[in-house]
């Protein structure tokens, strides 16, 4: 690292303020050079990461700063501005049991999720550690969900949950109940839990992938040393396995719940949110704001109370996770 | 390679170079550009305007037509993005509801003599071309497409079930004891509906119009929770609760077709361009066509008439809009496009076409147009129908009763009426 001019010149102890023009070799001259390349440093790695930030600037800062304007006016349809409405909108988010309802069943839909791909993820990763055969098939097929598109596997389901033609339906009639047709998407109580297992079914590749890749960074010392002092399968992975992998864990939760929180296609490909809104989740109800009803200004103070809440706990997450690995 | 000589050589070849530009950006601005956002109807759709576009731009050569062909689920929010972006197609084919949104967003012209000559726009169904697209007095476009709705009777069924498939259903109670009298008797649903997707409105419509309900108020305000609206509700729930219809939470149009198809629902409302997909996908199944019933004896019925309209940009090139519209509204093409897609034809010219005359369901449905009724228009249209769908939600899971689910949607409609 460049020293600074400060530091140089204490550090040569030896500078009186008599010599007004110093020597090539003299203390001053050489703070003076190690002034004039760090300032250098920085003017080129200005200039190298000036496109970054200008890219940045454009496609991330603007559009937030435009939303965030957005949200404190009415917006049609076509972009126009309508007037401005202050914190109108939000107050009558926070006002409308539809968000309400809407935000505690995204809480309930990502923390579903997360916790149960997390927990399968990490049997599977463990699980596909072992040799057996038939493994680079086993770790082939996993990942074929992850390689379909969201909306096309929302199809895949919806057309299984189909209560005439689907394979749910058919599944159901030959275990034993012949007679039973059941509207899996028409009724909220059955849709809703259906829409989290497909989440489940669709996050897990992506999770096993990181997991295993986790488990595969520890050092195998640590198990042959644990093995010969005689611990048990148990305990191998309760403190060796889980301990180490608890970086990737920390990433691979965080990435999950944004990547759950904001997910859309599932919901809206299978009931649009229905019906009467039951199972909307906060990306559904903003995209019928934004839409379906055309209020730009309010499915923007939607976006905004959503990138509030996913900001707030990535924040709160690395902090608790990080500090925690760190120690 | 004297300096000189390359001097020279340089110069020459960027003579040429500029000439060749200068004479290629003359060539282009000689040649007109049009743009066409065309909706997809089917997979018939592509073809058939790439064919007439190749066509057109054949007998033209001094117009490139830029073509586009989008799905219908899309292409309302990509002509409002377009609006937005300042880049609006010079010729939209939109559906005739939203006409008003273009128009407030001005980013139409209204139809003039300059771009339809006397003899095509005397050549139009007068009913399609006086009511289709006038909004604020004035006319904005063109049909392009035309449908009626009517009842698609499984005519198999029907009969199974001791019902005879040919007699007109008068009434509500008549519909109401063949769709519980085909349940009971062969297994298969008397009928189906959607309360779930984008056409869920419209099969609550059927019934409100036909019992003298209206959707807007002459105010603009809402109508459709009348007592006539909640009527027509409670009919629909009453079919749900009796078991009679798939469940219409879980099912949209999509869904029901091929149910229809496979015998497993005897009726459906559906426009007149579902019979050539059906006849397609189940051969062996014979329609027969039926006008949607009213409440009661007496009343006016109703057949809900749907155009789609060919909008004009406000920046359309003039000369070549209208050899455009010219040359896609001739009889041959018309023809061509309604057989294509089954839409009832849009011109009196087209009138001798035994595509249409010889199939006696389409012919139902021609025989049908003396009692439509279209669109009505309302600049906040899709709200209401996004919130008359929400309503029936609300009354078939019993979170609320026919009544307070309308009124409902109605104040929730009446607050977005500026």
């Amino acid at each position: 690292m460049a020293e600074t001019p400060g530091s140089a010149t204490r550090s040569s102890g030896s500078t009186d303020g008599l010599a007004d023009t110093p020597s090539a070799g003299s203390p001053r001259a050489r703070s003076a050079r190690a002034y004039r390349r760090s300032h250098d440093d920085r003017a080129a790695a200005s200039a190298y990461l000036a496109p970054a930030f200008a890219l940045v600037a454009i496609f991330i800062c603007l559009p937030i700063a435009l939303t965030l304007w957005m949200s404190l006016n009415e917006v049609d349809q076509f972009g126009r501005f309508g007037g401005f409405v202050g914190l109108g909108h939000y107050l009558a988010l926070f006002s409308d049991p539809q968000f309400i309802a809407a935000a505690w069943r995204t809480v309930i839909w990502t923390v579903s999720i997360v916790a149960a791909t997390t927990v399968i993820a990490l049997f599977l990763a463990v699980v596909l550690q072992q040799k057996f055969r038939g493994r680079a098939l086993v770790r082939g097929l996993l990942l074929l969900p992850w390689a379909t598109g969201l909306v096309i596997v929302s199809l895949l389901w919806r057309w299984m949950a189909h209560p005439d033609f689907g394979a749910i339906g058919r599944v159901v009639n030959a275990i034993g109940f012949p007679a039973l047709r059941v509207e899996w998407l028409g009724n909220p109580a059955l849709a809703f839990p259906l829409m989290i297992w497909v989440g489940i079914w669709a996050s897990i590749p992506f999770t096993t992938l990181v997991l295993a890749a986790g488990i595969q960074s520890i050092d195998t010392d640590l198990y042959e040393a644990a093995t010969l002092d005689g611990a048990s399968q148990w305990r191998l992975f309760r403190d060796i396995t889980l301990p180490q992998l608890r970086p990737v864990l920390a990433v691979s939760i965080l990435l999950n719940v944004i990547f759950v929180f904001n997910s859309f296609p599932i919901i809206w490909v299978m009931t649009e949110g229905g019906p009467a809104g039951a199972t909307d989740t906060l990306i559904t109800f903003l995209y019928r704001k934004g839409f379906r009803f055309y209020d730009m200004g309010a499915a923007s103070a939607t976006s905004v109370v959503v990138f509030a809440i996913l900001l707030g706990f990535a924040i709160l997450h690395t902090r608790i996770m990080w500090r925690n690995v760190l120690r | 390679m004297s300096i000189h000589r390359l001097i020279v050589k340089s110069a020459a070849l960027l003579t040429a170079g500029i000439a060749i530009g200068a004479l290629l950006a003359g060539a282009a601005a000689a040649q007109q550009k049009l743009s066409f956002l065309a909706a997809e109807y089917s997979a018939k759709t592509l073809p058939f305007w790439e064919q007439v576009v190749a066509d057109f731009e054949a007998a033209n050569p001094d117009i490139d037509v830029t073509l586009e062909v989008v799905g219908w689920n899309t292409i309302h929010d990509l002509t409002a993005q377009r609006i937005a972006a300042g880049t609006m197609p010079d010729l939209v084919n939109t559906a005739t509801i939203w006409v008003p949104e273009w128009v407030d967003a001005a980013a139409i012209r209204p139809l003039g003599d300059d771009l339809v000559d006397a003899t095509l726009r005397a050549d139009f169904v007068p009913a399609l071309f006086d009511k289709g697209a006038v909004y604020n007095g004035e006319n904005w476009g063109l049909p392009i497409a035309a449908a009626a709705r009517a009842i698609l009777l499984n005519k198999g069924l029907l009969a199974q079930a001791g019902f005879d498939p040919d007699a007109p259903i008068a009434t509500w109670d008549d519909y109401r004891s063949i769709i519980v009298g085909v349940k009971e008797k062969t297994g298969a649903f008397g009928y189906a509906f959607d309360a779930k997707g984008v056409r869920a409105f419209r099969d609550f419509g059927y019934y409100l119009l036909n019992n003298g309900g209206t959707f807007f108020a002459a105010d603009g305000r809402a109508a459709f929770n009348s007592p006539e609206g909640v009527e027509a509700l409670q009919f629909l729930v009453d079919l749900v609760k009796a078991g009679a219809v798939p469940d219409p939470l879980g099912t949209t149009l999509e869904d029901y077709q091929p149910m229809y198809e496979a015998g497993r629902v005897a009726t459906m409302i559906n426009g007149n361009f579902a019979i050539a997909g059906i006849k397609a996908n189940a051969p062996g199944l014979e329609i027969a066509v039926a006008a949607v019933p009213v409440k009661t004896a007496g009343q006016t019925p109703v057949t809900w008439g749907v155009t789609d309209t060919l909008v004009i940009g406000k920046a359309a090139p003039v000369e070549a809009s209208r050899k455009f519209i010219a040359h896609i509204f001739s009889t041959a093409v018309r023809n061509q496009f309604d057989e294509a897609e089954g839409m009832l034809p849009v011109l009196l010219s087209q009138a001798g076409n035994p595509a249409f005359t010889g199939d006696p369901n389409i012919k139902a449905f021609i025989d049908m147009l003396p009692t439509s009724q279209f669109d009505p228009f309302h600049p906040q249209y899709a709200q209401m129908q996004e919130l008359v769908k929400t309503a029936m939600q609300s009354a078939i899971t019993g979170a609320a009763s026919p009544k307070d689910a309308l009124d409902k949607a109605a104040a929730d409609f009446n607050a977005l009426v500026k």
